[in-house]
């Protein structure tokens, strides 16, 4: 079940809201057993089989944690406690998401005639297992306490507003608020205010550009000229962050809503002047879990300069793989690698000292080719729109079609790549006739989003298989 | 400020269960009629649908096609485009000035040997044709011109029409026709026989041509017949008293845009009572079906109206053994066609191999000689292989 449709928005959150806030206040452990029902049957909904594999992380989560929180000083038994955490987890992830590509290589590098099972990957298997690992990497660094509640680690790890897409949560996050959160209107209010412009960017921008995207990306190369290919870079960069940041949107509203304070994920992150800029602004969950998981306990920049870059390499790889189970991912994340690593020795310094267009220029040229390496699932595909992008055939039809054909989108999803939109809908802050204009918006967002819902098929969200 | 927001949230909550109570008063609805199909019923609930996902994926798809007002809301959206966005391309569909359009897409067709696509295409036919000849039939290939290619001067300039392709296709297959020595005719130079352009006889929201080219069509093939020795009835349009039908015509084109279509048309009618009785067998099932199925008076008409639609197989016998019989293969061009030949031949069948499977049509033919085999298609799939492209 995706958010932006009919069957979670007019039935299953109306009665997730219904039965929670009917529930009073004070009896927390009530509404919480309410949100982990839903959320399990949420998961169920989506993926009826996976949620054996989700329930078996969280035991095996709940008993790690115990394991270590209990094992005091015995460095063994601590360590066997987060060694089991991750076997399983890392365990269900190599094997439900990797397999086959891990088989497929071994195949076509060595010339073997390996059967390649028909694995099906269950929905957010990346998150959830990440979530579930962060959690007892942060009991064994004793950043927090082990819950001795198991429905409450089966809440973290299940919560469905960012089940299937994230944010990465940490526990420490939303540790506290599991027992003893604080709901006010005001706070509802703005949860669903969030989760409205979430909607509307996924449906009314994000769905919009990837139909688009979607069209010159699937072209022949002999017919996509170089005006239309770069547009389809950059509709697909504004697809996925429109995408992505609207399901963080909902997650972060509907947590609100339901008094959790999620961490932002997205921090506008096309207004960067660097590429590394970018990765401090994009998907921040994910690159702040592999900076405290991966990058700071392989040494980090503390072992000199080629063991950083090495530990770079390492994590950039790991964050592309995380990604998809295709090796475009990992160029992808290599890519990103290269880039982040020339701006640290040399790069950074010479784009301090060009202007600022020109930096912003550079940012956005490089990361719209990553999407386009994101985006091409086998090399053949990459290679043709590489093509397409630097042969320079022009013929700007089709794209001036595109453009004309989505106007509003461009102007709104352009505006809203910035902070200026969001500082506008905050102006006259406390005045009644502002709160009323944005109850205004928000309404008419809401109502086309509806409308858009209606009219389109086109849902599914890029971030659903990770 | 707080009485607002409650305001706000309270007129959420109430539009929230409004829609969920309509959505579920909303189950009678059982076809739409924008998107010619059947609305997603309930899933039935078994364990084995319950694990493998398909229940409540049946769900989603009930909600989805039952919202609450779905057809206002699609065509409010699609008011939107059209009205607000000023698309020009909706739904697949280029709105030009005098009709619509299919958007035939930046596609790469691959090979540019018209001249070997179309020696492949009647290299196909061939086998056939010997076949109906040697039984001591007459073969007969009547090729229609595509109603994008009638109308491509809708296209705007910076669009990608595959005019040339087509054309050249066309082109090269019409020689390669009349140099394996086929018997051919071509609705361009029937409907532009007397001068003027073929447009009066095609639908402007419609992928086919109207009534009238059917006729015409219709009328060339009985006077090719005559020619080739048949004696033969032909009915003329006054006869046939075509009109326009009272209820909208929902074209390939015009029911994309939901209705909202700046160009209208009625679907032409004729008069049945003209015809002579006969017995109807549709895909093997004898059936009461009549040449012309029309909807309750004001309900939205399709161009399926004409013998019902595309069928498998379908068999007419009008029992006039003086009269001969005639096979028409082909896509959903051959209905309306279909229809008028039953007054001039004692057999009327028709076959189109993109649902029929149950044998070649080389079998068929040796199992149901007819005095006249006629295979239609249009100059847009001329060289194609699929379906009706691939006669056996």
């Amino acid at each position: 079940m995706v958010f932006s449709s009919f069957s979670f928005l007019i039935v299953f959150f109306p009665a997730v809201c219904l039965c929670y806030f009917l529930i009073p206040q004070r009896f927390r452990t009530a509404r919480n057993l309410v949100l982990l029902a839903f959320s399990l049957f949420f998961y169920f909904w989506g993926e009826s089989k996976g949620v054996l594999l989700m329930l078996a992380v969280i035991a095996v989560s709940y008993f790690s944690a115990r394991i270590i929180s209990r094992a005091g000083e015995r460095r063994l038994l601590r360590r066997l406690g987060l060694g089991l955490e991750l076997l399983v987890c890392l365990g269900a992830l190599v094997y439900f998401k990797y397999t086959g590509l891990f088989l497929r290589t071994a195949n076509s590098l060595f010339s073997l005639n390996l059967s390649v099972p028909e694995i099906i990957m269950p929905i957010g298997i990346s998150f959830f297992t990440f979530q579930s690992m962060s959690y007892v990497f942060d009991v064994f660094r004793g950043k927090t306490e082990a819950q001795r509640n198991p429905l409450y680690v089966a809440l973290y790890v299940s919560l469905f507003p960012q089940l299937v897409a994230g944010p990465v949560v940490r526990y420490e996050t939303i540790s506290a608020e599991i027992t003893g959160r604080t709901q006010s209107f005001d706070e509802i209010y703005a949860g669903l205010r969030r989760f409205i412009m979430g909607l509307g960017k996924k449906l009314l921008l994000a769905n919009v550009f990837g139909g688009e995207a979607e069209t010159i990306f699937a072209m022949a190369g002999s017919v996509r000229t170089t005006p239309t290919a770069w547009l389809g870079a950059c509709l697909y960069g504004l697809q996925i962050y429109f995408d992505f940041s609207a399901y963080s949107d909902m997650a972060i509203g509907m947590g609100r809503m339901f008094g959790f304070h999620f961490l932002e994920n997205f921090n506008y992150p096309y207004v960067s002047k660097s590429i590394t800029e970018f990765w401090r602004r994009w998907h921040i969950s994910l690159s702040s879990w592999f900076r405290d998981y991966v990058y700071i306990p392989l040494g980090g920049n503390r072992k000199g300069l080629p063991r950083q870059i090495l530990n770079l390499f390492v994590v950039w790889g790991l964050t592309g793989l995380w990604h998809g189970a295709s090796w475009n991912f990992v160029f992808w994340g290599l890519y990103f690698c290269v880039l982040l690593i020339l701006e640290k020795l040399f790069l950074g310094k010479l784009l301090e000292k060009l202007p600022v267009f020109l930096r912003h220029f550079y940012a956005l040229a490089l990361i719209m080719l990553g999407w386009v390496i994101f985006n091409c699932t086998s090399l053949s595909q990459l290679g043709a729109y590489f093509v397409s992008l630097f042969r320079f055939r022009g013929d700007f039809g089709y794209a001036l079609l595109v453009l004309r054909q989505n106007i509003p989108e461009f102007l709104f999803g352009i505006a809203l790549c910035t902070p200026l939109p969001l500082r506008l809908f905050r102006l006259g802050k406390d005045k009644p006739w502002a709160e009323l204009l944005r109850c205004l918006w928000l309404l008419a967002v809401l109502v086309l989003s509806v409308l858009a819902l209606t009219g389109s098929s086109f849902n599914a969200f890029i971030y659903f298989r990770f | 400020m707080q009485y607002i927001k409650r305001g706000f949230v309270i007129c959420l909550v109430l539009l929230t269960a409004l829609f969920l109570l309509v959505t579920f008063r909303n189950r009678r609805q059982k076809i739409s009629d924008f998107e010619n199909r059947y609305l997603a019923s309930h899933p039935s609930f078994s364990l084995e649908s319950l694990l493998d996902g398909s229940y409540f994926r049946g769900w989603d798809s009930y909600f989805s096609d039952h919202a609450a007002w779905r057809d206002d809301m699609m065509r409010n959206y699609l008011w939107l485009r059209l009205n607000v966005k000023k698309q020009v391309l909706v739904n697949e569909v280029m709105i030009s000035q005098e009709s619509l359009l299919p958007y035939l897409g930046e596609k790469d067709f691959g090979s540019d040997d018209y001249a070997g696509l179309a020696r492949a295409a009647v290299g196909r036919l061939e086998p056939i044709r010997r076949l109906v000849e040697d039984r001591g039939g007459r073969f007969l290939y009547y090729g229609i011109e595509g109603m994008s290619v009638v109308f491509r001067e809708g296209y705007p300039s910076y669009l990608h029409t595959h005019v040339d392709y087509y054309e050249n296709c066309a082109a090269a297959f019409r020689a390669a026709l009349e140099e394996a020595g086929f018997s051919t005719l071509y609705s361009h130079d029937v409907f532009t026989a007397e001068g003027g352009s073929p447009k009066p006889y095609y639908s402007r929201v419609d992928h086919h041509y109207n009534f009238l080219g059917a006729w015409k069509s219709y009328e060339a093939i009985c006077l090719w017949c005559r020619e080739q020795g048949y004696e033969l009835p032909i009915v003329d349009q006054q006869t046939l008293n075509i009109q326009p039908a009272s209820g909208p015509f929902y074209g390939t084109y015009f029911s994309r845009l939901c209705g909202l279509s700046p160009i209208q048309e009625s679907l032409l009618i004729f008069d049945t009572t003209v015809f002579p009785a006969f017995e109807r067998w549709d895909d093997g099932q004898r059936t009461d079906a009549p040449l012309l199925q029309l909807p309750e008076e004001g309900k939205p008409i399709r161009y399926a109206a004409y013998m019902g639609g595309d069928m498998g197989e379908t068999v007419i016998r009008t029992n006039r053994p003086e009269l001969p019989n005639i096979l028409i293969v082909g896509d959903s061009f051959t209905n309306p066609v279909e229809a008028l030949c039953v007054y001039s031949f004692n057999e009327v069948r028709s076959l189109d191999f993109r649902k029929y499977t149950e044998m070649t049509l080389t079998e068929y033919l040796q199992s149901y000689p007819a005095d006249v085999v006629i295979v239609m298609r249009d100059s847009l799939n001329y060289v194609g292989d699929e379906g009706n492209g691939n006669l056996k």
